[in-house]
């Protein structure tokens, strides 16, 4: 027992100094010229010399034979407060001097990596080209997006727009049209909604303890979060938030949205998340089948801490690295987005192969989203308890899909807050409607 | 029986622990790479403060960025011809959208869809979708072509470069691409050009009689349809390849010779030599590598043989992949009974590039291995090509006494021992075309 509080102070602290480092290291970066050098020439092919940045807003003065041609700049100097889903996105501009846009390059960002990979491989910034602040420079009106990468695109075009604007005011002097205010569309506020009723039915299925509405709401779930949003919470949100780079408003508010009901239900409940909206427990869940089941019970508490383990490792490593990608093991992004190198794609086939006759294999050992939800349960305030009539028939126990259901000192069933998923399995076979949700000691 | 049910669940357990292991260590091999590339010494950084950047500071800097090198290197070509003046006269195609050319070769299928026949794949294409080839597009109901009088690129190279070694040695070759084509090889050289739609590229806007009015401004006697893959501009190639017949010019085609019948036969009227890029003599490779079917393409080169145009066949070797002998003396039987032992074979070095960045280039043995091999089968012509300059494979000799007859250094030709198409020693007739016919 000493040795595990020690273990779990230890990890605690060290998830600690790493982000301390990951602070202190950011402040670091910001204070030299990063790169940018190296970027004018590609914004701005024409030009053969570049003046040092100046001025104010700072740009770059583009020359060409000694000739005033042109300026290069960037979103960050200019218009900081536009984010993308992990923080600022660095996008360098250059424009001649009719305010025509010469070429756009994205320096440096905290996306998740495989958006930001279609972005590069698109041609995504080269529709930027020939564009001046009297374009709209709007996604789905004179630029083309890319689907799944909703939020980021829109933050580079934001980011472009609001710079151009203000270079041409400032600059060059010219009268340009006034922003407009970012509003969510009809579709998106719709959205929103449905993922409030989605959560609002899960609610309902959980008081009522109805199995068949937990599937209904799993494979509402695993179409509209997984596979239409792709907007799930993963490994990469939690870091990121941990680091203080959260996604923009308005475009994120669906993220918000799910982050914060995520968070109100866990620590209400528990691992509510897990088992009722999780896509990729869905996946899972219908992927396994009863009739193969294979369950083994010894070893099965010690192999549940290695996903402790492994998101230790994870965090450590993207605080370390200041890159949210070193730690990103999971599978989500393969299926959702279908795209992945070769080793994800073997990794999700394995798991998916395995889930068929474990239940739930990712959840219970690897899952590091479980995971830190987890830790947060052990917080939750109504948590699943049994009471005092229980007659210890063990059918709880046996009935626990997630096998998270323990005797502890002989004669008591204890539930592991920290596995379960509060698919309510065990309620429904307890004759003696001895467990309960209730707060401590209630 | 409790035992085996662990020990699969050890495994099943293992397997996915170690691929997690593997996925950290690619995460940090990723990352790590990454930050060493966008790291640039301390000393770079001052002296580009003290000075500014200057031309050669730039280009230095841009070798830091090999992901990014090849972009560069197309907008630096498209500059260079732009500084050339000539080109400059023609609009950019964006800016003046000109109306969509329809495409031949196709057939309306009921439902406003219709099936493209021009090349092997008969993409069955939905009103609005395009082919494979990502420049035919149904446009309600009708095909049309968007890379019609829309070249990306546009260069003058010596006809070597193709790599023609047979064709007019030493003439310059007036070379077009535009966007698009119906391979997908994982080692493409052009995959900027090649595996993007023409709306995302920088292009111009020049009607096939322009592109003969630029050819004979830039001396050149050959117009040469490469980079991409000239049969998804079909269309545009049949109608300069028309003009420049009536005006003397000679037209040469670099394909992978992924094409029907039909269309090639209407083609080898028109022009005057082709190339066939082959990349391998094995089904499952161009299954999986260049993501097209070897089958149609040795058609073609009967077909090309038949029509009695001429012929030259460019081996890409791929290190592993496709430098098989066995296969290559399979390949070299195939060539001689099947287009005759006097069709110029080159055995072409591989340069990662685009998915195969992992792969080294292919070793100099390699080439001159697989070269031995196809000599000893009988081939009569048989070079390697992306050697050094000077290197002896590149050099064409007598088949009958051994004797140099064309010396090349790089794409130069040193020596030229040919007279009327035969050796100059000893009157052997050597295939190919030596002389352009109207001088």
């Amino acid at each position: 027992m000493f040795f595990k509080r020690v273990i779990i102070f230890f990890a605690f602290v060290t998830v600690g100094i790493a982000l301390a480092y990951n602070y202190s290291h950011r402040l670091r970066v910001a204070e030299r010229p990063f790169l940018e050098i190296e970027f004018l020439k590609e914004v701005f092919p024409l030009a053969d010399n570049f003046s040092q940045k100046k001025g104010s807003p700072p740009h770059y003065e583009a020359y060409k034979d000694k000739r005033l041609i042109g300026f290069c700049f960037l979103t960050t100097d200019i218009a900081p407060e536009i984010r993308g889903y992990g923080g600022p996105i660095q996008i360098m501009v250059g424009m001649d001097l009719e305010g025509k846009i010469t070429g756009v390059e994205i320096l440096q960002h905290n996306e998740t990596p495989v958006y930001v990979q279609e972005i590069y491989e698109s041609w995504f910034t080269e529709q930027f080209k020939g564009k001046d602040a009297t374009d709209k420079l709007l996604i789905g009106e004179d630029l083309d997006g890319i689907t799944q990468a909703t939020i980021t695109t829109t933050a580079i075009a934001q980011g472009v727009r609001k710079s151009v604007n203000i270079i041409t005011k400032e600059v060059l002097h010219k009268e340009v049209a006034k922003a407009e205010v970012e509003e969510l569309t009809f579709w998106e506020r719709w959205q929103l909604f449905l993922l409030g009723t989605i959560f609002v039915v899960a609610l309902v299925g959980f008081f009522r303890r109805k199995r068949w509405l937990r599937y209904f709401v799993l494979i509402c779930a695993l179409i509209f979060i997984g596979f239409y949003k792709n907007n799930f919470l993963s490994l990469i949100n939690i870091i990121n938030s941990l680091t203080g780079r959260f996604p923009p408003l308005p475009h994120g508010s669906f993220w918000y949205l799910l982050a914060g009901l995520i968070l109100v239900s866990t620590i209400f409940w528990g691992r509510f998340y897990c088992g009722w909206l999780c896509p990729f427990g869905a996946i899972e869940e219908i992927i396994h089948r009863k009739r193969y089941k294979l369950q083994v019970s010894s070893l099965e508490s010690e192999l549940k801490r290695v996903k402790y383990f492994l998101v230790w490792i994870a965090i450590i490593l993207a605080l370390v690295l200041d890159n949210v990608s070193a730690g990103n093991y999971e599978p989500f992004t393969v299926i959702f987005n279908q795209k992945g190198s070769t080793l994800l794609v073997s990794f999700l086939i394995g798991i998916l192969f395995f889930s068929l006759f474990y239940y739930r294999f990712w959840c219970r050992y690897f899952c590091p989203v479980g995971a830190v939800l987890g830790l947060v349960s052990s917080l939750s305030i109504w948590k699943l308890r049994s009471g005092e009539n229980c007659t210890f028939c063990q059918s709880c126990l046996n009935n626990c899909p997630m096998q998270a259901i323990e005797v502890r000192d002989k004669e008591k069933i204890t539930i592991n807050h920290l596995e379960c998923i509060h698919c309510n399995e065990c309620i429904g076979v307890c004759r003696q409607g001895s467990l309960n949700r209730r707060r401590r000691g209630v | 029986m409790f035992k085996v049910t662990k020990a699969i669940f050890l495994g099943a357990f293992l397997v996915i622990f170690c691929l997690i292991g593997l996925i950290f260590v690619n995460n940090l091999r990723i990352v790590l790479t990454r930050s060493e590339l966008s790291s640039s010494p301390v000393e770079d950084e001052e002296k580009i403060q003290e000075q500014g950047i200057d031309r050669e500071m730039s280009s230095s800097l841009e070798q830091k960025l090999p992901l990014k090198d090849a972009l560069l290197s197309r907008i630096n070509n498209l500059k260079e011809v732009e500084e050339r003046g000539d080109v400059l006269s023609f609009p950019r195609y964006k800016a003046i959208k000109p109306p969509v050319k329809e495409a031949m070769f196709y057939e309306e299928l009921p439902g406003g869809r219709v099936k493209c026949k021009l090349c092997p794949w008969e993409c069955t294409i939905k009103p609005g979708d395009r082919g494979i080839c990502k420049v035919r597009l149904n446009q309600d109901g009708r095909l049309v072509t968007l890379c019609y009088s829309r070249p990306c690129t546009i260069h003058v190279d010596p006809i070597e470069k193709k790599p023609f070694y047979h064709f007019l040695p030493g003439e310059e070759a007036f070379s077009i691409a535009t966007a698009g084509c119906n391979l997908g090889c994982k080692f493409c050289q052009n995959w900027q050009i090649s595996q993007r739609r023409p709306e995302e590229l920088d292009s111009f806007y020049i009607p096939p009689d322009g592109i003969i009015r630029l050819a004979k401004r830039s001396r050149s006697k050959i117009i040469a349809f490469t980079y991409s893959e000239p049969v998804v501009f079909y269309e545009y190639m049949l109608d300069i390849a028309k003009l420049a017949k009536g005006e003397g010019i000679k037209t040469v085609v670099v394909t992978g010779g992924f094409i029907n019948p039909e269309p090639l036969r209407l083609l080898c009227r028109y022009v005057d030599a082709i190339k066939v890029d082959l990349k391998g003599f094995n089904e499952k490779y161009y299954k999986k590598v260049v993501l097209g079917k070897l089958k149609p393409i040795l058609e073609a080169m009967k077909i090309i043989k038949e029509e009695g145009v001429h012929l030259e066949i460019v081996y890409l070797v791929v290190p592993i992949l496709n430098d098989d002998s066995e296969e290559i003396k399979e390949m070299c039987r195939w060539i001689k009974e099947n287009l005759g032992r006097d069709i110029p074979l080159h055995f072409s070095r591989f340069f990662p590039a685009y998915k195969m960045k992992d792969y080294p280039p292919t070793p100099l043995s390699t080439v001159e291995r697989l070269r031995k091999i196809a000599i000893d089968e009988g081939l009569r012509y048989v070079y390697v090509g992306n050697v050094p300059p000077g290197h002896p494979g590149e050099s064409t000799y007598c088949p009958e006494d051994g004797k140099l007859l064309i010396g090349r250094a790089g794409y130069e030709v040193v020596v030229n021992n040919i007279k009327d198409g035969r050796c100059k020693f000893d009157g052997t007739p050597i295939y190919g075309i030596f002389e352009s016919s109207n001088q």
